[in-house]
């Protein structure tokens, strides 16, 4: 037990390492998320409200998306101590995902009841390139899966022990991953029901436990329930459901057809559309190549996976369809479960909307590495499987290698513009040229290729200058013009065929609002750059 | 693999009304496609072609019901008559086939040749006419397609290990298929531009132009940073082409390619290959086949050798190629459906009834889908408004 204990800190230094190092600049900038989560945690924290004044909610509406509450409370304790920055709005999601390698363990040993198997699962997790990637910056879904975790575990643990702590920590768990990340809510119900089913003999000796279990999630979940029925839920449903999504609408459904209103209709077409998705998900581009989206579409980045864990994962699925290995229905089940939510909405492969799936799959791979020293063992002479171990070392540190050059060259440069690379420099010009101007006005819509992203830099100003959260919620914010903004900041579009003639004003916009060369060179103040060497801001001011 | 028998009598009478069904699906599936009135005019098909194409239209058709044939007959020699008679329904009943059949595709006839070669090893009491399908079927292979001169090796050499053929019938094989092949070699010398081009036709998987573009791009972008010297090692032109047919072999094997519409059937279509349904008794003829790998090994190595041409293709998986290894999906789906619905035990016949519902279901979309939406979603990519 004392070396198990020593390899688990060992894994979890390593982990943490991975995971904090440079936090605060890779991802190179805080995205739209993790600025406007961190500035109602900032509010939370000074006024007990959100930014609109709503007192402690339970669903923050922040940018019309009603954000989960774990989150944004999670952060509140971080942002007290470290203060309204980068590491404060990172350090909790970190914190979660380097308490999830030891937890991997302990759940991975009730799973499948070996040390050695369970110890590989945490290392492969304190490695894995899907976990580190959402640990280094917000991400509720990180934070779901550390209490999809953590609930299962102590599910399982009250299975078998029956003692009555581990139903309150499950439920109490299995809630908060509810109240983290949105997928959560479909998953959780389901699992639980389906695991209900596959132990149903347990289940039996353990009637009180499960009613009790069953009363507290149900009682616990009541405001999600309301939400998702009455309140803002169903607009968020609505928004992510895959029936809007583009690929559906224009390529499939070509157009409504109203002559064949049942026979190919559009809600049996789709159910194939559906299939499709879910099985996308099983797609090795997806899996091994570029499903981390950390690099330009279409090209090879990161999987969610390494690539030299190919021969695990196929032995891992081998060994569990041969070998009667203990709780094999539930790994498959999680795994299959845990896509469905997923596949119901309408974005192509998320690696988010899956991450509570990680675990069973890094269980998968270390059953397969073990299951892969043996059959080396057993196949080859002592001094061929040496060679092969070798030849599979120079694989992997080959794969790591180009994991850690994604990570620190092609991610800044290929990636910055999601995270809103840029901003946070036009909006620190903006606080310290404030007095000089009668008037800021910030355009909304960036893009390198076209203006298409649609930015909230008026959260990134709050953010940034840490405004004052009480004033913020009792200010007027929509201008009788119909623009929004507050103090001297005004968010709207810049048309500089108007806006060229107004003075003592300053605008701050991409190249697309802000055309070079329409502008005098003495009028442009500051050019901001993206890592790409993309020009994404000009800062002007109208002489 | 194992004989399941069918439990109950009525039972034994599906898969022939199965495969009546299946034939009359197929004729119903033909028809409603488009495919004819869009390649009068000629996208599909070689202006070569323009002339014949409906000779070229019905030889297909023709060729697909002689396939079904075909794999009647070697399912039933290595599975059993139900599983034979499902295997040619399958290959009937399921878009596949007819979108590649209709659109005129040279590799029906590569199939058609494979499954003949497959079936002349499987003759045990007239010898002669087993060497003379073996050798006439090898023969036509390899005047075919370049591909061929390396599948076709494997395909010998697997079935010699699994000792499907004799090394007495092997020798004399191979002695006729070598007089036979002279004057594809005096070609080959003769002609060496063109079999280059022909090589380059058909092999086509480094062509990709994207794909050096990025490297020169990832290649620049590391080169300016710390990880300059690492880099050439790490990430180079090599290592990027292996990654790039490492993810085409895999894709040959994953079900999003054969039993949903994400590789496109001939680049527009909204049709499965194989219906959605038939995943679950695959899986379960998956399991069945790792159960018995160690009797079925060779044979497997020699299936997975007609994966060949569509990872070797730029656009992979590239169903058309992939049509020639169609046969050992409906001969595994078949072996499922079989052990499916022998087991009387509750959740199999749940199983059952699942997958015959998300076929009906998927083929009375996919039915008035083809005449309604595929005419406008051909136009749509290939941009024929």
């Amino acid at each position: 037990m004392k070396s198990v204990l020593i390899f688990l800190i060992a894994f979890t230094i390593l982990g943490g390492f991975l995971r904090l190092a440079d936090i605060t600049k890779n991802p190179v900038s805080l995205n739209i998320d993790e600025v406007a989560i961190g500035y109602n945690a900032y509010s939370i924290l000074k006024t007990g409200r959100d930014e609109y004044g709503q007192f402690l909610p339970l669903s923050f509406k922040s940018t019309g998306d009603y954000k989960n509450p774990v989150p944004v409370y999670s952060m509140v304790p971080s942002i007290a101590v470290f203060g309204l920055n980068e590491f404060g709005v990172r350090l909790p999601t970190a914190l979660f995902a380097i308490l999830t390698i030891p937890l991997s363990f302990f759940l991975f040993f009730e799973i499948t009841k070996k040390k050695k198997t369970s110890l590989i699962g945490s290392f492969l997790l304190s490695i894995s390139p899907w976990h580190i990637y959402y640990s280094r910056y917000l991400s509720d879904t990180l934070i779901g899966t550390f209490f999809v975790m953590l609930g299962m575990l102590a599910f399982l643990r009250m299975l078998s022990t029956g003692k009555r702590y581990w139903v309150v920590i499950s439920s109490l768990a299995l809630v908060l991953s509810m109240y983290s990340y949105h997928p959560e809510r479909i998953f959780v119900p389901l699992f639980v029901g389906t695991l209900l089913i596959l132990k149903k003999g347990i289940v039996k000796l353990q009637k009180t436990n499960i009613v009790i279990f069953t009363i507290l999630c149900a009682v616990l979940v009541l405001p999600i329930v309301y939400s998702m029925v009455l309140g803002p839920g169903a607009a968020r449903a609505q928004m992510t459901w895959m029936g809007n999504d583009i690929e559906f609408t224009r390529n499939v459904l070509v157009k409504p057809l109203l002559e064949i209103p049942v026979l190919g209709s559009k809600s049996l077409l789709l159910f194939g559309f559906w299939a499709r998705k879910y099985l996308n998900y099983f797609d090795p581009a997806f899996l091994f190549y570029n499903g981390l989206s950390m690099t330009m579409s279409g090209s090879y980045g990161l999987g969610i996976m390494y690539l030299f864990e190919i021969p695990w994962l196929i032995l891992g699925i081998i060994t569990l369809i041969r070998k009667k290995l203990s709780n094999n229905s539930l790994i498959a089940a999680w795994i299959l479960i845990g896509i469905f939510p997923a596949s119901l909405t309408n974005n192509e492969q998320h690696s988010g909307r899956t991450l509570f799936i990680l675990p069973m799959m890094i269980l998968i791979s270390a059953i397969g590495l073990t299951e892969f020293i043996k059959l080396i063992k057993v196949f080859f002479k002592p001094y061929l499987s040496n060679i092969i171990f070798v030849i599979f070392l120079i694989f992997i540190a080959w794969n790591l290698t180009l994991a850690l050059i994604i990570y620190s060259v092609h991610f800044p440069k290929e990636q910055g513009e999601a995270f809103m690379e840029g901003t946070k420099e036009t909006v620190e010009y903006a606080l310290a040229n404030e007095n000089n101007y009668r008037e800021i006005v910030l355009d909304p819509y960036r893009g390198i290729e076209a203006p298409y992203i649609v930015s909230i830099p008026h959260m990134y100003i709050l953010f940034y200058s840490k405004y004052d959260p009480h004033t913020y919620q009792n200010e007027v914010k929509m201008r009788p013009d119909g623009s929004f903004g507050f103090s001297k900041f005004t968010i709207r579009r810049i048309d500089w065929r108007v806006d060229r003639y107004k003075k003592d004003t300053l605008f701050i916009g991409s190249p697309w609002s802000l055309p070079k060369q329409d502008i005098k060179s003495e009028e442009i103040l500051k050019k901001v750059y993206l890592s790409s060497g993309d020009l994404a801001f000009l800062i002007v001011a109208a002489k | 693999m194992h004989n399941a028998i069918m439990p109950e009598k009525s039972l034994r009478s599906i898969p022939i009304i199965a495969f009546f069904i299946a034939l009359l699906i197929k004729i119903l599936l033909i028809v409603d496609l488009p495919i004819v009135d869009i390649n009068k005019e000629s996208l599909l098909v070689t202006e070569l072609l323009n002339f014949s194409f409906y000779i070229q239209w019905w030889v297909n058709i023709l060729f697909g019901v002689v396939i079904a044939g075909l794999i009647y007959y070697i399912a039933l020699i290595i599975l059993g008559k139900s599983q034979a008679l499902i295997a040619a329904s399958l290959y009937l009943v399921n878009p596949w086939s007819s979108y590649i059949e209709v659109s005129g595709s040279i590799y029906i006839l590569d199939l058609l040749l494979f499954l003949s070669l497959f079936s002349g090893f499987l003759i045990k009491k007239n010898s002669r006419l087993s060497l003379g399908v073996i050798l006439v079927s090898s023969l036509l292979l390899m005047y075919t397609s370049i591909l061929n001169w390396v599948i076709l090796p494997i395909i010998i050499f697997s079935l010699y290990k699994s000792g499907l053929i004799q090394g007495k019938k092997l020798k004399l094989y191979l002695f006729l298929l070598a007089i036979f092949l002279l004057p594809l070699l005096f070609i080959t010398f003769e002609n060496s531009q063109g079999i280059r081009n022909i090589y380059s036709n058909e092999i086509t998987v480094f062509s990709d132009v994207g794909l050096f573009n990025t490297v020169n791009k990832y290649r620049g972008e590391t080169k300016s940073s710390n990880f300059s010297t690492i880099g050439k090692f790490v990430e180079n032109k090599y290592t990027y082409l292996t990654e790039h047919l490492l993810l085409s072999v895999m894709r040959q094997f994953t079900p999003l390619t054969y039993f949903t519409p994400q590789f496109r059937l001939l680049g527009f279509s909204f049709s499965p290959p194989v219906f959605l349904g038939f995943l679950i008794p695959f899986f379960w003829g998956i399991v069945l086949w790792l159960r018995n790998f160690k009797k079925s090994g060779w044979l497997s190595f020699a299936a997975a050798s007609l994966m060949l041409p569509s990872i070797l293709t730029k656009n992979s998986p590239d169903l058309a190629r992939l049509i020639l290894f169609s046969p050992v999906i409906f001969l595994i789906t078949s072996e499922g459906i079989i052990d499916v619905t022998s087991d009387k035990r509750k959740i199999y016949r749940i199983l059952f009834f699942l997958t015959i519902a998300l076929v009906i279901l998927q083929l009375f979309t996919v039915l008035p889908d083809i005449p309604a939406r595929e005419l406008q979603r051909y136009q749509m990519v290939f941009h024929q408004k």
